[in-house]
């Protein structure tokens, strides 16, 4: 039962008491304090609400919910585009520096299902390349995705194969890898031959 | 709603090695992933098996593994694992390491509980620059899914070994498991149920490295 319902951009507003969640719920928070009413209660103001409310985004499947401490009142946000709205939610905090306030679990989940991350092609070859390479006797010296060690002993073939692998799947965002990887080559001669030799 | 019923435990999920016939001995929860996520069930296992949940949030489970699955999607697991049999005496581990592989099926929030007791891991992890949370302002913690998080034990255990026997022998099951895990992309609980499952079906023990995969896909 709504206090006060009224239509916006794209959908409908209700502010209601004692709102029971009927689908399955996605926090869009992590359980804080103060920081979280904050940006809840910035994030209201688009919607010309000043009191403390908790939010529910909804397409009436799914329910993302940020939760004001303490808040009796929901402001209920009805629209066929939910998982975009919330995301926009989301990217609010982050863009407002409230990045760790932000439930990364449900902003991964959002970013996958909106398209917004992109996943690698052929990674299940890559593993299994990986996999096979492992089977076949190779010592288990990985690279691991996000960084990489200097190197303390002579380069051994799985790493180059790996090195490669790797360089044939670059995008924006493992450009630091990119770079931590091209310092390893350029410091060992060896292995920037035997990467041309592959090449 | 369609109520799933797997015969095997959610960990059939980061089970890389034998992922297709895992698949098609836990009804149709893969195709329901593909189907919440728009991608290939493996790619998100692989990648971001701490999302798993989130894509089975609305699913409904039934039969024996009814319970498991619920816990999982939950966020309930905990990192007990098999328990593993000695095979000799323990040459003296000392860590302290609380985890298995099943900290990678649960949310990022309730992994960073056990991953931070695990100072063996976070330490080595530390010191490859592999992050597995970050600081925000005021030092607080924020967690996230771990990206391809096979790779980075990988990676870890690459730069501290520590031997699967030596776990074994020192009584260390969750460790063991992630051990195995990570060196196998396999997990060991569901390579012998997966073995009993195809043994009680078919009456003889699955061989799968020698290519009987592909008649088991439409096992259930």
């Amino acid at each position: 039962m709504c206090v006060k319902q009224w239509r916006v951009e794209n959908g409908e507003v209700c502010i209601t008491e004692a709102y029971k969640v009927n689908s399955p719920i996605y926090l869009l928070t992590e359980p804080f304090d103060e920081e979280i009413a904050n940006a809840i209660r910035e994030w209201l103001e688009y919607f010309g609400v000043n009191n403390e409310m908790n939010i529910v985004i909804t397409d009436g499947e799914e329910e993302y919910v940020a939760l004001f401490p303490g808040a009796v009142m929901t402001l209920v946000y009805k629209t066929p585009k939910a998982a975009e709205a919330a995301y926009k939610f989301i990217k609010y905090l982050e863009d407002t520096g409230r990045e760790y306030i932000v439930n990364q679990d449900a902003a991964a989940m959002l970013e996958i299902t909106l398209g917004v991350r992109a996943l690698p092609e052929n990674l299940r070859e890559r593993v299994e390349a990986l996999r096979s390479r492992k089977e076949a006797g190779g010592r288990p010296r990985d690279v691991p995705e996000t960084s990489v060690p200097a190197p303390k002993e002579e380069p051994q073939a799985g790493e180059i194969e790996e090195i490669c692998l790797m360089l044939k799947d670059i995008s924006a965002d493992k450009l630091e890898l990119v770079k931590k990887v091209i310092g390893i080559v350029l410091r060992n001669p060896e292995l920037l031959a035997d990467i041309l030799k592959l090449a | 709603m369609t109520c799933f019923e797997p015969l095997l435990p959610p960990d059939v999920l980061i089970h890389y090695k034998d992922f297709d016939l895992g698949c098609s001995m836990i009804d149709n929860v893969c195709e329901y992933i593909e189907r919440r996520s728009g991608y290939d069930a493996y790619e998100i296992a692989y990648l971001y098996p701490q999302l798993l949940p989130k894509f089975l949030i609305k699913a409904e489970f039934c039969g024996e593994r009814a319970r498991e699955w619920q816990r999982f999607v939950s966020d309930e697991l905990t990192p007990a694992s098999i328990k593993w049999h000695k095979r000799g005496p323990c040459p003296g581990l000392a860590v302290r390491c609380p985890i298995s592989h099943r900290v990678f099926l649960m949310s990022s929030k309730r992994a960073y509980k056990y991953l931070r007791e695990c100072t063996y891991i976070t330490s080595a992890a530390r010191e490859l620059g592999i992050q597995l949370w970050r600081y925000g302002p005021n030092k607080r913690v924020v967690t996230f899914p771990i990206e391809r998080p096979i790779e980075k034990i990988r990676a870890i255990l690459s730069y501290a070994p520590i031997k699967l026997e030596d776990a074994v022998n020192c009584g260390k099951h969750g460790l063991a498991s992630l051990i195995y895990w990570a060196e196998n992309f396999a997990v060991k609980s569901i390579e012998l149920l997966i073995d009993s499952l195809i043994k009680s079906k078919f009456g003889f023990t699955q061989s799968i490295e020698n290519g009987y995969i592909s008649h088991f896909r439409n096992f259930v």
